[in-house]
């Protein structure tokens, strides 16, 4: 499968123009501006109303759960060997994941980091990498 | 309809052990407490080998760690090797697996990926919250 890095890289997807796939994009771009004007909304006036922390501290988890859930369903619809690709580079994904947290884990306990689980996002990129990895292959 | 609601009982009432007899050829037990469909070939049993092998030696090296003078940089790197040597394993295992085990467990990875991904949203924004008060 031919495939351009900076493509993968840039989308985490592997450049399938497809109804689904466009979907999934437009979705997940609504979602994340969404996102950011809650969350720059709520900076602004500095969660002076009430419920505003409230609304700030559940706000990203149900992004995050839309997206996942838009990217299940854009899996879903996905032919057998893409679903294979993206299931492959999200279980090594899977894997560094494992070892970065224990690594980060090890060094920050001895060096009393205190680490945000919100770094989770940042295997995004390491998951487009796994995607490039995996889709050379076939 | 009878047939749903006997099924339905079934799957409630019965033993865990004998849930994979239903159908399906792999293992409830060895699902829920080694995460594997417990598969007895020779790729598995390495994998859960080498990996209850390596939990002793990282057991002691951060034992001994905490008695010789700069001790904490072992401590510090010793459970990133440990878990690097466990996903080779795990990587290895998973390429002599048949076609279906694969599958299956990639899905089941994906799906926690997903779940991680949605769960450390929610609770990193918590903890950046409860942080600043």
């Amino acid at each position: 499968m031919t495939t351009s890095f900076m493509k993968v890289f840039g989308s985490g997807m592997l450049g399938d123009a497809t109804a689904a796939s466009r979907r999934y994009q437009r979705r997940s771009m609504w979602a994340a501006a969404l996102f950011a004007v809650i969350m720059f909304g709520l900076g602004g006036i500095k969660y002076e109303i009430p419920a505003s922390k409230y609304l700030a501290a559940l706000t990203p988890g149900l992004v995050f759960l839309y997206i996942c859930m838009e990217f299940r369903r854009y899996m879903s619809s996905m032919d057998e060997m893409l679903r294979r690709i993206h299931l492959e580079s999200i279980a090594w994904t899977y894997l560094t994941a494992l070892v970065v947290a224990m690594f980060l884990g090890g060094i920050g306990g001895v060096l009393h980091w205190n680490i945000n689980p919100m770094w989770v996002i940042f295997l995004e990129p390491v998951r487009a990498l796994w995607l490039y990895a995996t889709a050379r292959r076939y | 309809m009878l047939d749903i609601m006997s099924r339905m009982l079934y799957s409630a009432f019965m033993p865990i052990e004998s849930a994979s007899d239903d159908g399906s050829r792999w293992s409830v037990r060895s699902m829920l407490t080694c995460g594997s469909l417990g598969e007895n070939n020779a790729a598995a049993r390495r994998y859960y080998r080498r990996s209850m092998a390596a939990l002793p030696v990282l057991a002691l090296c951060m034992a001994a760690a905490s008695y010789v003078p700069g001790g904490r940089y072992v401590m510090a790197i010793a459970p990133g090797l440990f878990f690097l040597y466990i996903a080779v394993e795990f990587r290895r295992y998973m390429f002599a697996q048949d076609e279906l085990a694969r599958r299956i467990h990639f899905e089941s990875i994906a799906m926690t990926y997903l779940t991680a991904l949605a769960v450390a949203g929610a609770v990193g924004w918590l903890y950046a919250i409860a942080r600043r008060y």
